[in-house]
């Protein structure tokens, strides 16, 4: 199928089909992380990023996680977040999808500590490379989460290709001081990608178009 | 052809071809249609693209020159005698067809429901001056995302493309390119490619399980 026919086919997801994770098994899940891994380009090939997969056993760590972006949104709206969506009839948080997918992939940041025999030859000639150390590390969060966002979006490609949905999710708390219930959390994390078999779908509203693309694309006379 | 089979053509780009030209109209549907799948959070894409064709090369030349400055000042080494024997890989911004631009972009039209939201409280980073910039993230992954798809149209029409992180952010760098008004996130030069880069064994990507790890 062409690339444009894959991708035409993501869907905003407001909950995954629980009853469907044995669709996904943790070998599937393995090989199109494989295959993202394989063919998503790195700035001097460090890929200064972590993909933690949770798999559908992991329903405590899915739980936290949303936990955390329930409370992100409070903070950022200065709502109470709980109160809103108890009330019946209010539509839940679209990043409740967390709760009902199979398998929700987490990416951080990640230092290299294991640098290629490149890269050290690179710095034994004065190269600098950001990503070596935490302070670049954390400077350089924009340009890493760059190629997150090309390692998911080929995921997505991956998944959808499958008969897979994927989500992505940004409305997370940042600070690492909010994820102690995570052992494995070490560093920022950038990115939520949520992967399962889509059961609800967000309708799509005329009133909540894209900007159009003229407004975002612009040939330079 | 598969997804994986596309997107494992990709290669790293030493050089473009000159005598390449892509077609406007080929151009302008690749990102169209990479416009129409791509998502974004509250449907805002907070990014702009320009695009420059082979006719603004005075452009180009003066992007790369923000590349070269941009590494003098991070390595603090003297990037004309580096260069004297062998070109920066970002110097395919000089032989590319077409070189889009990828900047912040402040929302000052928001839609029907992006406007009720606001009206109930909601607070979007793009569509304020003030709080655009602690978009820049976001706006990073998205393009991100754009890129990737469009990358994976490329190779599919025959193209190659290739990603450039090493230039200046400071805006007030980009003053001799008028359009650029908003920080820059992404240089992507489309074309023909003439010459890749070498795979070299000492500089492999990382293994596998050192970027994903299966949470038991």
């Amino acid at each position: 199928m062409a690339i444009f026919d894959v991708y035409r086919n993501r869907r905003a997801v407001l909950d995954f089909d629980p009853t469907k994770h044995n669709l996904i098994s943790r070998v599937d899940m393995e090989h199109v992380l494989w295959q993202a891994w394989k063919c998503t380009p790195g700035k001097n090939n460090f890929m200064p990023y972590n993909v933690f997969a949770i798999g559908p056993d992991r329903q405590d760590y899915k739980n936290l996680i949303f936990e955390n972006c329930l409370a992100n949104e409070g903070k950022a709206t200065g709502l109470d977040v709980g109160a809103k969506y108890s009330v019946p009839g209010t539509l839940q948080p679209f990043y409740g999808n967390i709760k009902t997918c199979s398998w929700l992939l987490m990416y951080t940041l990640r230092l290299e500590d294991k640098l290629n025999a490149y890269q050290k030859n690179a710095i034994a000639r004065g190269q600098n490379f950001e990503y070596a150390t935490r302070a670049g590390m954390l400077k350089s969060q924009p340009s890493i989460t760059i190629e997150v966002g090309m390692f998911c979006d080929l995921v997505g490609g991956l998944c959808l290709e499958q008969g897979w949905d994927v989500s992505q999710v940004l409305c997370f708390n940042r600070n690492l001081s909010t994820w102690t219930g995570l052992p494995f959390v070490k560093d920022m994390p950038v990115l939520l990608q949520p992967v399962g078999i889509g059961l609800n779908y967000k309708p799509t509203t005329s009133g909540n178009r894209r900007p159009n693309f003229p407004r975002i694309v612009k040939f330079v006379e | 052809m598969s997804v994986f089979e596309t997107y494992q053509k990709r290669r790293a780009v030493v050089e473009f071809d000159k005598n390449v030209i892509i077609p406007k109209g080929e151009i302008e549907t690749m990102i169209a249609r990479a416009w129409k799948v791509t998502p974004s959070k509250n449907n805002f894409m907070p990014y702009s693209i320009f695009v420059l064709g082979p006719e603004h090369q005075t452009y180009k030349e003066e992007i790369f020159q923000l590349c070269l400055s941009n590494e003098n000042r991070i390595d603090g080494t003297d990037t004309a005698l580096k260069y004297e024997d062998q070109d920066p890989f970002y110097s395919n911004i000089l032989s590319c067809s077409h070189l889009l631009v990828f900047t912040l972009r402040l929302e000052d039209k928001p839609n029907i429901f992006q406007k009720s939201a606001m009206l109930r409280g909601c607070k979007f980073e793009a569509t304020q001056e003030s709080t655009l910039q602690s978009g820049y993230s976001t706006a990073s992954l998205e393009t991100g995302m754009f890129a990737d798809i469009l990358g994976g149209l490329a190779i599919e029409n025959g193209y190659d493309v290739s990603h450039v992180l090493c230039f200046e952010r400071n805006l007030s760098c980009w003053s001799n390119i008028p359009f650029v008004t908003r920080t820059p996130i992404l240089l992507m030069p489309i074309g023909k490619a003439k010459r890749y880069k070498i795979a070299m064994g000492s500089n492999r990507r990382p293994n596998l399980d050192r970027i994903v790890n299966f949470v038991s």
